[in-house]
């Protein structure tokens, strides 16, 4: 389905999304500083990419970027790429072109998503209706998503209104919503965060099953490893601004070689038999703008040297720690 | 390569720079005024009062810098002397208003049930009365003078107060803090004075300073009108209704300085709230 | 026993039950989580036992006491941590203000000696002297939620009630509080009553475990009997959809 890359990721031909050293800066009373240091990452057709960090490692913001949605203050450096053209080149027509066709956005609450005010039905067929599709036909696509993916009653939901549902109905809805403009790829921050346990299995298992289905790239922002591992064929693990490590989600357990993605995946309270205690980083999670100029990571980091602090190690072979260079 | 989106918000620091200036402007000017009404009658050249028809309606000179009113006294004496009761007043309003506003808000938002409800009625009726008509009916009942406006505006704004204090109130109550302070044991007397009521603080503030924009403004209409002091007080609202007839004899000065000056000190006032409501 | 719940039942509003029939105790210096979704009305419960709500029915004993006592003596026997570590402190107050408040509330030291005490009381949470003179807005979500937990050890209680007091941090955080909370009730001999949704965290500070659902107890028992051979069907479904390795997510959990 995907031609995936060995190692590495740098000007990988043929991906449909491409994020080439991207760099974001935002304005601070001390000057432009990083939010994005070089972000590089390429994701190919019917692909699901993993973006994993904590608050302020710039996942978010790296998602946003695919869309043209960053800060109005921010200094953008490197470029994003969507089937090759870079997104800052587009025009204002562009840009709705690639927001109402190409990709899809899902985000952490469906509740602020949703017009609050109009039914199920008007925000389902809202993008088939804005292309020129007749309103029985836009209809007809939205129901059958909506079956497709478990809802029942659907007559009815579209007449409902947002409040009338539950916040994973919704959530489902909004996710039916994404599918039906037949995008090449669906960006989810979050996008079951703000859900019950049991109702996220249900809307992760709902998401990967259609994106499967239809062949839609995945890029899947979340702050838990083990869930986006489970839907994802590869992992990105982002600490403040900065990809530290990609690696295939199957063997995200055996292979982490980059000391925060040990970290992270010790932290877990199921990593260790009751009782014991859980390993912890020092510290708490730095944004790009607070990080040391070397590796990112070397104020936490249990096992860095004296040349962490100084030098910026490359991504290589998945992982950017120069303890892990040959 | 390296590209900059197109924003307003490119150069924040040159946009609060810019703001900045406006606002300093605005606070100087509040502050001259606030002084000039402390030491007026140190600062005035003339006797505020003192009468000289020979000398009425004297152009600009450097004895008088704005000249004389119909009885010959000095505009720029009485301006400087106008000062005092033209700010006191709407200080006492705002102070007032904004000390029964505020208590009974916190006590509606804190206590809530059927007391939260009287007393949101009671306000919302308060608030169906224009403040100016209220004011002038007091005026009318209980005489002209400094006090009957000044209690009167003070009632009329105590709504327009407590209405923002008591949702701002009920917002600061939802938040989890105070129910820690609660699950601490502390009494709500406690909670209310030592926690509340100082976050509340800043946006008090706010609202009184721009209050006393519009307090200024009704005192000076119920002074024009003839129901706040009574001459030869000097006061602004009072000298431009006096000036009215000079105006039709050709001098406008007294009228216009008066006028002037409110504008002036509503502006700056109102200008250096909106910006501490920004904050 | 620190805490005893029997029967406890309430009703909002006239007409919706969230919380019904339900009896649960912990004993000197144990640990209970009270496991559940949304709705599922742990919270509640929680609430009650803290004083912030009334129960329609049923008793509540704490520290063999009957609770209609004050607030004040109540508050000596149980205190509580709440999830929102950027609200749950009064953003005026530094950290010494709002321990100190505290100790003078509730404690009969003098100055100095509540100052020493305001000492031992970071030292516990893993904070330090630098953070004393701090504000809240300069602290990070774990570091303020350190705060929030020695304020509620400051009055030396019984039982700390924890309302999801994870769950707004970030993983490496998360650990690092969970593992205060292991060291906290070690060194002080406190109870813990542990309000979460996520089942993967009551391992490590928890001892027992009730599992509620819509207002009632579908389970209870020991974590590990609970979490390891769940009989429940809820319970069953609920520790099935947690992530974790090798897991794949299923439409309508069925998976046992």
């Amino acid at each position: 389905m995907s031609a995936r890359p060995v190692d590495g990721d740098d000007g990988a031909m043929g991906a449909l999304l491409e994020f080439d050293h991207l760099r974001v800066e935002v304005p601070t009373p001390v000057g432009p500083r990083p939010v994005l240091r070089s972000v590089s990452l390429s994701l190919f057709a019917g692909e699901a990419v993993g973006l994993v960090g904590e608050s302020g490692s710039g996942k978010s913001m790296t998602a946003r970027s695919v869309l043209g949605m960053l800060p109005g203050a921010a200094t953008i450096g490197g470029a994003v790429r969507f089937r090759g053209t870079d997104i800052s080149t587009l025009d204002a027509t562009g840009l709705r072109r690639l927001r109402s066709r190409d990709v899809a956005m899902v985000f952490q609450d469906p509740r602020a998503t949703v017009n609050p005010v109009r039914t199920i039905g008007d925000f389902l067929t809202e993008v088939l209706r804005e292309r020129g599709m007749s309103r029985s036909a836009a209809v007809a696509v939205g129901a059958g998503i909506l079956a497709d993916i478990g809802v029942d009653d659907v007559p009815r939901r579209l007449k409902q209104r947002p409040y009338e549902l539950s916040g994973g109905l919704l959530q489902r809805v909004v996710i039916a919503a994404a599918l039906a403009g037949e995008p090449a790829l669906i960006l989810a921050d979050e996008p079951t965060t703000a859900l019950d346990v049991t109702t996220q299995e249900e809307v992760v298992a709902i998401l990967d099953e259609q994106r499967r289905q239809r062949g839609t790239a995945l890029l899947f922002i979340s702050h838990d490893l083990e869930l986006a591992t489970a839907v994802c064929d590869r992992i990105a693990v982002m600490y403040a601004g900065e990809i530290v490590e990609i690696l295939p989600a199957k063997s995200l357990h055996e292979d982490a070689r980059h000391p925060y993605t040990k970290a992270l995946l010790r932290a877990r309270p199921g990593s260790v038999p009751p009782g014991e205690r859980l390993q912890t980083v020092p510290g708490t999670p730095q944004s790009g703008i607070e990080a040391p100029s070397g590796c990112v990571f070397a104020d936490r980091c249990p096992v860095a040297e004296a040349d962490c602090r100084t030098t910026v190690p490359l991504l290589v072979g998945g992982v950017a720690c120069h303890l892990e260079v040959p | 390569m390296t590209l900059a989106l197109a924003s307003p918000l490119r150069f924040p620091a040159r946009r609060l720079a810019a703001l900045g200036w406006a606002t300093t402007v605005a606070g100087v000017i509040c502050a001259l005024v606030v002084l000039v009404a402390v030491f007026a009658p140190w600062i005035a050249p003339h006797d505020p009062n003192a009468v000289d028809p020979l000398n009425a309606f004297a152009p600009f000179s450097a004895a008088h810098p704005l000249g004389t009113d119909d009885l010959g006294r000095d505009l720029l004496s009485r301006l400087i002397l106008g000062s005092r009761t033209s700010l006191a007043g709407p200080l006492v309003v705002i102070v007032v208003s904004g000390a029964v506003g505020t208590a009974l808000a916190v006590s509606a938002a804190w206590i809530g049930g059927w007391f939260d409800a009287a007393v949101s009625r009671v306000l919302d009726i308060l608030f169906a009365f224009p403040g100016l008509v209220l004011a002038i009916t007091v005026a009318a009942l209980f005489g002209a003078g400094f006090l009957a406006p000044v209690v009167a505006l003070s009632l009329a704004y105590v709504p327009i107060i407590a209405r923002v204090m008591r949702a701002a109130a009920l917002r600061e109550r939802s938040l989890p803090y105070v129910e820690a302070l609660r699950v601490q044991g502390f009494s709500g007397w406690h909670i209310c004075r030592r926690h509340l009521l100082p976050n509340l603080a800043p946006l008090l503030v706010v609202q009184a300073a721009i209050s006393f924009g519009y307090a200024m403004i009704d005192l000076a209409s119920i002074s024009f009108l003839g129901l706040g002091l009574q001459p030869p007080a000097a006061d602004w609202g009072l000298m431009i209704a006096n000036g009215q007839p000079s105006i039709l004899a050709g001098f406008p000065q007294q009228s216009i300085a008066a006028a002037v000056a409110v504008v002036i000190t509503v502006v700056a006032f109102t200008v250096v709230a909106e910006r501490m409501a920004a904050r | 026993m620190i805490l005893e719940v029997t029967d406890l039942r309430k009703v909002f509003r006239g007409d919706f039950v969230a919380v019904d029939g339900v009896s649960f105790a912990v004993p000197v210096g144990g640990s209970l989580a009270i496991v559940g979704e949304s709705g599922s009305g742990k919270t509640t419960c929680a609430r009650i036992v803290a004083g912030l709500e009334r129960a329609t029915s049923g008793t509540i004993q704490l520290d063999g006491l009957d609770v209609k006592s004050d607030r004040r003596a109540r508050a000596r026997v149980v205190q509580m941590v709440f999830q929102d570590p950027y609200q749950s402190l009064d953003r005026r107050q530094t950290v010494s203000a709002c321990l100190d408040e505290v100790l003078a509330f509730h404690t009969g030291l003098g100055r100095a000696e509540r100052r020493s005490r305001i000492g031992e009381l970071l030292e516990l949470v893993g904070l330090d002297q630098r953070h004393a003179g701090v504000l809240p807005r300069q602290l990070s979500g774990g570091q303020r939620q350190r705060v929030a937990i020695a304020r509620a050890l400051a009055p030396s209680p019984r039982l700390l009630i924890l309302d999801e007091a994870v769950a707004a941090l970030d993983v490496s955080i998360q650990a690092q509080i969970l593992n205060l909370l292991v060291d906290a009730r070690a060194a002080t001999g406190v109870g813990y009553l542990f309000i979460t949704h996520d089942l993967s965290v009551v391992r490590h500070v928890c001892d027992e475990v009730i599992v509620m659902r819509r207002g009632r107890v579908v389970e209870s028992g020991a974590v590990e009997k609970v979490l390891d051979a769940p009989t429940a069907d809820y319970t069953k479904k609920l520790v099935g959809s947690i992530p974790r390795p090798g897991w794949v997510p299923a439409r309508g959990g069925t998976r046992a």
